[in-house]
C-alpha cells in the first residue's frame, strides 16, 4: 500500500491540493479531505464505466481496434472534412489543450471549449466594461472580510467552497475567520449556500441587470426613484450597495444564475464594471466566476496565449479569427456546419440540446476519453485515455488562474495512454 | 465564573467546589445556593454526533470551523486539510465527515456552549444534544 500526500483533486476548479490518497495496486483504498465529488473521481474500480479498448464504427456496429488503426481512421476523417470542430478540453490537461490547438491550426479547423457557454464569457464581458479585477483564492481568505455569492450555490457545487478557500478559514489578516468576515447571497432561491451567507438576497428571476445597476448608481451617489428594484425594497439594496462600499476587501463570486440568466455576459460586464466603481471609492474589490470543471479555465488561459482569444477560435483562413455566434461549437453544430467533429475532455451529447445531439451521431465523431458516455456512444472512432489527476500528471489552472501540477498515483488498465500521446500521434500523421 | 456557568447549567455540583464545603466563612453561600439549585444529578454533557451520515458530503465545514480541530492543528483552522487523523475530532474521510476523538469537544470543558460544528453544517449532518 502507497500513501500519497498533497494530491490535487480534479472534481471540480477549486483543484484542492490536499487530498491524501491510499493505493494498493491500482485500488484506490482511502482518501483523506476529498468531498464526495472529489471521492467521485477517484473510483475505487480502476474499470468501472471505463473505455478500455479503441472502438471503430463500421457498419453501425463498433468493433474493437489498434490505437494504430483507430488514429489512422481519425487522421482520415480529418484529412478529409472541410469543416473541423475540436471540441471540449476542460477536463484534460494543458498540455492536451495545447496540441489540440496544434491540430486545430493544421488542419484549418475551429477549436471551442465548454468555457464558450459557461464562464469564458467574462472574456467578453470585460472587453465591454473596464477590465476584470481579479485576485487569488489565497488572497481571499486571508484578507477578504465581505463575500457575494451572486448566482451561484457553493455548498452544492464547490463543497469545500466555504470550508477550504472563502468563508471560513482563518487567514493571515482575519485571523479569527467567519467571525471577522460577512456575506451576501444574492439569487432567485434559498439554496443550500443561504445557511452559510449572513445575508440572504432572494430577488426576482431576471433581474439581476436592474439590479447591479441599481447598486452601481447608489454608489455614484445618484438619487433613486423607485421603492423596489428586483423586487426588493430599496433601502435593503442600499444596505447592500453600503456594505459592499465600507468593506476592506470586497470578493465576488458570481455563476450561471448571473451569467446564463436573461442579458447572459451583460450581466457579467455590468458586474464588472460594479467592481471598478467599487475600487474607485477606495474599496479593494474583485471578482471570481466559478468555473465548473477543473480546467475549464486552463483552456481559455493557453488558447488566449497562443492566439489572443479565450474560447471559440476558427483557423479557417490560417489565422486566428473570434466571433462568438459565429465561431462557437454551439452555433457551428446548430447551423450545421460541422462536417467533423473531435471531442476531448467533454460530453455534448449529454449537455446539448436534442437537436445538437442528434446532428453530432450523424456526423464523423471522434471520442477521446477514459469513461463510456453518451458521446462515445454515437462516435465512429472512441480512443481510450487516462483520467488527469490520477493516472496522468499534467498542469491544470485552479478557478482563479492559478496552474498547479496534478500528480499520478496509480497506473491506468492496461493499453490506456494519455490523451497527450494520442493526440501527439494524430498530429504527427496530419 | 466557569465554575458558575457550569453549576447552573447542571455540569457541576455545589459540593464539587471545596471552598464552599469546607471554609466556614462562606457557609451562608453555601446554604442560599441548595436552598436556590436543590438537590439535583449533575446532567451528562451532551456531545456532537452524526446524526445524519447520508446527508454528509464532505464540504469540511465543521473541520474547519471547530475551534478544537484548529486549536490542535492550525492549518486545519486555515482551511487545510488533515495531514493526520489522530487528534482531531472531525475529518474527512472517503468523502464522509468521521468523528475520530471527541474527547477532545470544547463541550467538555468550560466552553460548554459551544455549537459551530451544529450550527454552521448545511445539511443537518451533527447534533448535539
Amino acid at each position: 500500500m502507497r500513501s500519497f500526500h498533497n494530491v490535487i483533486c480534479t472534481g471540480c476548479s477549486l483543484l484542492c491540493d490536499d487530498i491524501q490518497v491510499t493505493v494498493e495496486g491500482s485500488h484506490i483504498k482511502e482518501i483523506l479531505n476529498a468531498c464526495s465529488k472529489g471521492c467521485s473521481r477517484f473510483v475505487s474500480d480502476p474499470k468501472e464505466g471505463r473505455l478500455l479498448s479503441p472502438l471503430i464504427k463500421r457498419n453501425g456496429r463498433a468493433e474493437k481496434a489498434s490505437l494504430e488503426d483507430a488514429v489512422k481512421e481519425t487522421v482520415e476523417i480529418l484529412k478529409t472534412s472541410d469543416r473541423p470542430l475540436l471540441y471540449g478540453w476542460s477536463n484534460c490537461v494543458s498540455e492536451a489543450q495545447i496540441l489540440g490547438i496544434k491540430i486545430a491550426r493544421k488542419i484549418r479547423g475551429a477549436i471551442d471549449a465548454t468555457s464558450s457557454f459557461c464562464q469564458g464569457v467574462v472574456y467578453l464581458a470585460a472587453c465591454e466594461a473596464k477590465g476584470y479585477h481579479t485576485v487569488s483564492l489565497g488572497e481571499v481568505f486571508n484578507r477578504a472580510d465581505l463575500l457575494v455569492f451572486w448566482g451561484c450555490n457553493p455548498a452544492d457545487a464547490h463543497l469545500r467552497h466555504f470550508s477550504r478557500y472563502t468563508f471560513f478559514p482563518r487567514g493571515r489578516y482575519r485571523q479569527t475567520g467567519f467571525e471577522e468576515r460577512d456575506s451576501i447571497l444574492i439569487d432567485v432561491r434559498e439554496s443550500g449556500s443561504a445557511k452559510i451567507a449572513r445575508t440572504p438576497l432572494i430577488i426576482e428571476p431576471e433581474t439581476d441587470y436592474e439590479l447591479i445597476q441599481t447598486i452601481r448608481a447608489i454608489i455614484k451617489g445618484h438619487e433613486i426613484q423607485h421603492g423596489k428594484v428586483s423586487g426588493v425594497g430599496f433601502e435593503k439594496v442600499k444596505s447592500i450597495a453600503d456594505k459592499m462600499v465600507n468593506s476592506r476587501f470586497c470578493v465576488i463570486f458570481y455563476g450561471l444564475g448571473l451569467s446564463g440568466t436573461k442579458g447572459t455576459y451583460r450581466n457579467v460586464s455590468a458586474l464588472l464594471s460594479l467592481v471598478d466603481d467599487i475600487n474607485r471609492r477606495g474599496t479593494r474589490c474583485a471578482v471570481i466566476p466559478m468555473a465548473g470543471h477543473f480546467n475549464m479555465v486552463g483552456f481559455n488561459r493557453v488558447l488566449l496565449e497562443l492566439t489572443g482569444y479565450p474560447y471559440g477560435v476558427d483557423f479557417h483562413d490560417g489565422s486566428a479569427y473570434w466571433n462568438p455566434g459565429e465561431t462557437t461549437a454551439f452555433d457551428l453544430l446548430k447551423k450545421e456546419e460541422v462536417d467533423a467533429l473531435v471531442v476531448v475532455g467533454a460530453d455534448p451529447v449529454s449537455h446539448f440540446p436534442r437537436k445538437i445531439a442528434k446532428y453530432i451521431s450523424e456526423i464523423p465523431t471522434i471520442y477521446i476519453g477514459p469513461h463510456v458516455t453518451p458521446t462515445s456512444a454515437v462516435s465512429r472512432v472512441s480512443i481510450p485515455a487516462t483520467i488527469a489527476g490520477i493516472e496522468q500528471e499534467g498542469v491544470a489552472y485552479r478557478l482563479d488562474g492559478l496552474p498547479l501540477k496534478l500528480k499520478k498515483i496509480a497506473d491506468p488498465p492496461d493499453g490506456v495512454i494519455p490523451d497527450v500521446a494520442i493526440l501527439e500521434a494524430i498530429l504527427k500523421r496530419l | 465564573m466557569a465554575f458558575a456557568v457550569r453549576l447552573l447549567s447542571g455540569q457541576a455540583k455545589i459540593e464539587d467546589c471545596p471552598d464552599l464545603v469546607e471554609r466556614e466563612e462562606f457557609r451562608e453561600n453555601y446554604e442560599k445556593l441548595k436552598e436556590l439549585l436543590g438537590e439535583r444529578p449533575a446532567a451528562e454533557v451532551s456531545l456532537p454526533r452524526i446524526d445524519n451520515e447520508e446527508a454528509c458530503n464532505g464540504c469540511g465545514i465543521c473541520v474547519v470551523v471547530c475551534p478544537a480541530n484548529a486549536r490542535a492543528d492550525p492549518e486545519v483552522g486555515s482551511g487545510k486539510g488533515a495531514s493526520r487523523k489522530e487528534g482531531l475530532i472531525f475529518v474527512v474521510v472517503n468523502g464522509k465527515v468521521k468523528i475520530m476523538d471527541i474527547s477532545k469537544c470544547r463541550r467538555q470543558e468550560d466552553l460548554t456552549t459551544c455549537r459551530v460544528c451544529e450550527e454552521f453544517c448545511p445539511n443537518n449532518v451533527i447534533k448535539i444534544g
